[in-house]
């Protein structure tokens, strides 16, 4: 039987049980990991945000007062620390900030406009191409597309929990995710990876 | 909620009705055309695999983890407390009360030093020198402007004989003579004879 996070959080507070503190961390870590590399597409600063968001963690479970209320929603509750070390790590880099965020009635906005760095139209996709592939092109959506695609994707998250988490309406995260399925289709499309995108319909 | 947007939910598995969806589905041939190519979309995405942190980013976590925990607890039964913001915050509120304190004394002070007829000396007290040595030249045609203290007005520490004889002095100069400008008639040289001597 597999104790709950709160079960697991309970131990390392109370009873000082550290292999429950590692089995949460290891439970979670793939989520955690694959939205931060997703974010910042870089495997060296991913360790070090997903380092950064446990040492935060750590800190604030440890505290009396710290911002953990024991409301059964751990992973929500650390996945918003990591969002906010992935965030902070992109505005330093300028690539977040000085961009208009208006999405236009079709949920595109200004870094729909970018040019997207495609890969050769006759390359041949393996498996391990075809992930490249999409970690690519996944870059070239918009930022709050791309942030909701990854937290459904990679962190299991509910539309409900990530509406929370980004501070928007239900409505609002499901256009975002639903517009980032439409551009990675056309993007499919329009570089000819017909085979990639017609694999599902088998 | 708009059906577009019912698909996505349904698509991840969080529709609360999918046999609506169904027939949604099976009535809108726009819908249904969309939903199939989401969810090739979303195939693709699942099979990407998941991706983990390097191994020494693991272990340093659960060695941070398990050095906070024994901070927390050695030596005590409870864990450590925050350091007493309040209290440091009482003691600086503490500083500023008496520095404003402070700084109020001292104002006061000076008010009292600068203010005219108070017993603290400084500037007042010079100027009522002053006024005196006004009153006493006879020389001065603005002996009537000077302060016309009679014996009654003295201040307290004006009390000397001599003192006293040269205001009743003043009074009577005062009393012969016109309202006295600088530009008035000279006092009358007898009057001088008549000052008392200061032995």
């Amino acid at each position: 039987m597999h104790p709950t996070d709160e079960e697991l959080v309970k131990a390392y507070l109370e009873e000082d049980d550290q292999e429950a503190f590692r089995t949460l961390v290891e439970r979670h870590q793939e989520k955690i990991f694959g939205y931060l590399m997703g974010m910042v597409k870089n495997r060296a600063v991913a360790n070090d945000l997903f380092q950064e968001t446990f040492l935060r963690v750590i800190n604030a479970m440890q505290e009396r007062r710290g911002s953990y209320t024991h409301q059964g929603q751990w992973l929500s509750w650390v996945m918003r620390i990591a969002r906010n070390a992935a965030i902070d790590h992109i505005r330093k880099r300028k690539k977040w900030a000085d961009v208009s965020q208006d999405e236009d009635e079709e949920g595109r906005s200004f870094w729909d406009t970018l040019e997207g760095e495609e890969p050769a139209a006759d390359e041949q996709l393996h498996h391990a191409e075809q992930k490249e592939w999409l970690d690519e092109h996944i870059q070239q959506l918009s930022p709050e597309q791309r942030e909701v695609l990854l937290l459904r994707q990679e962190t299991d998250l509910t539309f409900r929990e990530i509406a929370e988490l980004t501070d928007v309406s239900i409505n609002t995260a499901l256009g975002r995710m639903r517009y980032a399925l439409k551009n990675l289709r056309r993007m499919m499309e329009e570089s000819g990876k017909t085979s990639l995108a017609e694999t599902g319909d088998q | 909620m708009d059906k577009e947007l019912r698909i996505i939910r349904h698509l991840y598995g969080e529709d609360e009705h999918p046999e609506e969806v169904s027939r949604l589905l099976a009535s809108d041939d726009a819908l249904r055309k969309e939903y199939h190519e989401l969810r090739v979309v979303k195939q693709q995405l699942d099979g990407r695999g998941r991706q983990r942190p390097d191994a020494g980013v693991l272990a340093h976590i659960t060695e941070a983890a398990a050095q906070a925990s024994t901070e927390g607890t050695e030596g005590t039964t409870s864990r450590r407390d925050r350091p007493p913001v309040a209290r440091q915050r009482h003691r600086r509120r503490q500083r500023i009360g008496i520095a404003a304190a402070v700084a109020v004394v001292l104002m006061v002070s000076i008010g009292l030093w600068q203010w005219p007829g108070t017993e603290s000396g400084g500037p007042a007290q010079a100027s009522k020198s002053e006024s005196v040595a006004v009153a006493t030249d006879p020389s001065s045609a603005s002996a009537g402007e000077s302060s016309s203290a009679s014996g009654s007005n003295l201040p307290s520490w004006d009390e000397g004989d001599d003192v006293v004889r040269l205001y009743r002095y003043i009074e009577t100069l005062q009393a012969r003579s016109s309202p006295a400008h600088w530009d008035s008639a000279e006092m009358p040289i007898q009057s001088v004879s008549q000052m008392p001597s200061n032995r």
